[in-house]
């Protein structure tokens, strides 16, 4: 078997998709950084493996993957280590079902995470600097998109409806995690890796919608996921953004 | 018995008609009026809760994400169009994904502003937003996505149009089908949307020979054209 490298940034979102599945498969792998508070994902020697500027890309066996969650599936079907895609027809609807709803959720927390986290760090960048690596971005609507957030920030009332999008969908998955202790039913599949990675960090993001009394079923998912070895193992070597996550699994006690 | 409910042949439900003629699968079509707004009452949010259309169901499972039912029927009744090969799956799953993203919504917005009155637009944006329960769209979308498209946002629309349709043309300078050397459900989803950009941007299919020789033999073979036919309005 040949050796495997995912080029991408922490083990988040989109990101940490192909992190966390490798991690849960037990699959050796060279993680090779790419720092997006930096654009280092539109750099010539990016583009040149991945000509979209998106990340992760993984590089398997002379084939390059660009797209986060069918990744995931290759992973699974690939390599050795526990089933992370049932083999039920209609258990992978439901599985690739919940992975778009994380997703389409992830659009409103991509708005909170900029207001909070990457939106400052940007501004703080020196003009003349932001334009050149704006100026790199491949498409034409993420140019725009990277340049308006850039610029300004967003109003209460986006802040608001984003919140309140995120909490909605807390409520979902409470609601369905109150059924089953993984989203799909008994046993931990990629939907759970594919929301974990996205959501894993709400009680700190959004604690009003986030917390023990209004999501108590999402909330001991959410402890389930940080207890299993692969996810520690990914926080305790990641740069930037483990040690928030640690904190998080400590305050939901978990022993990190 | 499979039904699918469904109202005009969009690219979603012609996708879906077209692999179940593919996988011989006999279904009953059930009709719903979305000019009366039924997509947004409770019979049809028991199957889809956001209004989803097509909904494709086998038994007790209602599938409302168009581009897994396709997936579905596909590993369920049609393996010869969803390869075993992980590697070609990737292709089949990430190849659909990315023509979705870069056809699919620039389709709709192009098709939708074409067709109707801005005093049109605005009336069915009220009466969405009367309808109780409904998500709005979220992220960078929600700044623009309740309001009228530009002529940025046009012009936006239509280079994503003609870099998908670029995709699909060096694809098929280099092979007869899509993925892996076979007819699969890339060859379906992207027939689906090909067909609807024809309607809106005729210029640049007929301006892509590769392209326009895979529409050929895709409406070629059997059931494909029976399904737009089939999903025609009345």
């Amino acid at each position: 078997m040949s050796a495997v490298a995912v080029h991408s940034w922490e083990p988040n979102s989109n990101s940490g998709k192909p992190l966390f599945a490798l991690a849960e498969k037990g699959v050796e792998f060279d993680h090779v950084y790419v720092d997006i508070v930096k654009f280092e994902q539109h750099a010539p020697d990016y583009l040149a493996l991945n000509p979209a500027g998106t990340v992760p890309t993984m590089v398997h066996d002379r084939h390059v993957f660009t797209e986060s969650t069918p990744m995931c599936e290759y992973i699974d079907a690939t390599f050795p280590g526990p089933k992370l895609v049932p083999d039920d027809p209609g258990a992978r609807y439901k599985m690739r079902e919940w992975g778009r709803r994380t997703d389409l959720a992830a659009a409103a927390l991509s708005v909170l995470g900029w207001h909070m986290f990457l939106g400052p760090m940007v501004r703080a960048m020196d003009p003349a600097e932001l334009e050149r690596v704006i100026a790199r971005i491949p498409t034409k609507e993420r140019r725009i998109a990277w340049s308006t957030a850039a610029k300004s920030t967003f109003t209460e009332q986006q802040l608001a409806d984003a919140r309140a999008r995120v909490g909605a969908y807390v409520m979902e998955l409470d609601t369905q995690l109150a059924r089953t202790p993984y989203l799909i039913g008994q046993e931990y599949t990629l939907a759970d890796t594919v929301t974990f990675a996205n959501f894993y960090a709400l009680p700190m993001t959004v604690p009003d919608y986030a917390n023990r009394e209004k999501a108590p079923h999402y909330m001991d998912w959410l402890k389930r996921i940080y207890a299993r070895p692969a996810t520690l193992k990914l926080f305790r070597t990641s740069r930037s953004l483990g040690q928030r996550a640690l904190e998080i699994a400590a305050k939901l006690g978990v022993a990190a | 018995m499979i039904a699918l409910h469904c109202d005009a042949p969009t690219p979603d439900t012609v996708k879906l008609i077209v692999a179940l003629r593919a996988a011989a699968l006999g279904h009953e079509q059930v009709s719903v009026d979305t000019a009366a707004y039924a997509h947004w009452e409770a019979p049809h949010r028991a199957l889809a809760p956001q209004g989803q259309l097509p909904v494709l169901v086998d038994g007790d499972l209602a599938m409302p994400e168009a581009a897994f039912a396709l997936q579905y029927i596909g590993e369920a009744y049609a393996p010869s169009l969803a390869p075993k090969d992980p590697w070609l799956w990737y292709e089949v799953q990430a190849l659909n994904q990315q023509i979705d993203g870069a056809l699919g919504p620039a389709v709709n917005l192009l098709g939708w502003t074409r067709e109707t009155s801005i005093e049109e637009r605005d009336a069915h944006r009220a009466r969405l937003a009367s309808i109780p329960h409904r998500q709005k769209p979220a992220g960078w979308h929600a700044v623009w996505a309740d309001a009228e498209a530009n002529e940025d946002q046009l012009a936006n629309a239509r280079e994503k149009v003609e870099g998908g349709l670029a995709q699909l043309e060096a694809r098929l300078a280099a092979a007869e089908w899509l993925v892996g050397g076979a007819f699969s459900l890339a060859d379906i989803n992207a027939f689906a949307l090909v067909r609807a950009v024809r309607e809106v941007m005729p210029q640049s299919v007929a301006a892509r020979p590769q392209l326009a020789a895979w529409l050929g033999r895709v409406e070629a073979l059997a059931g494909a054209l029976d399904a737009v036919a089939f999903a025609a309005p009345a």
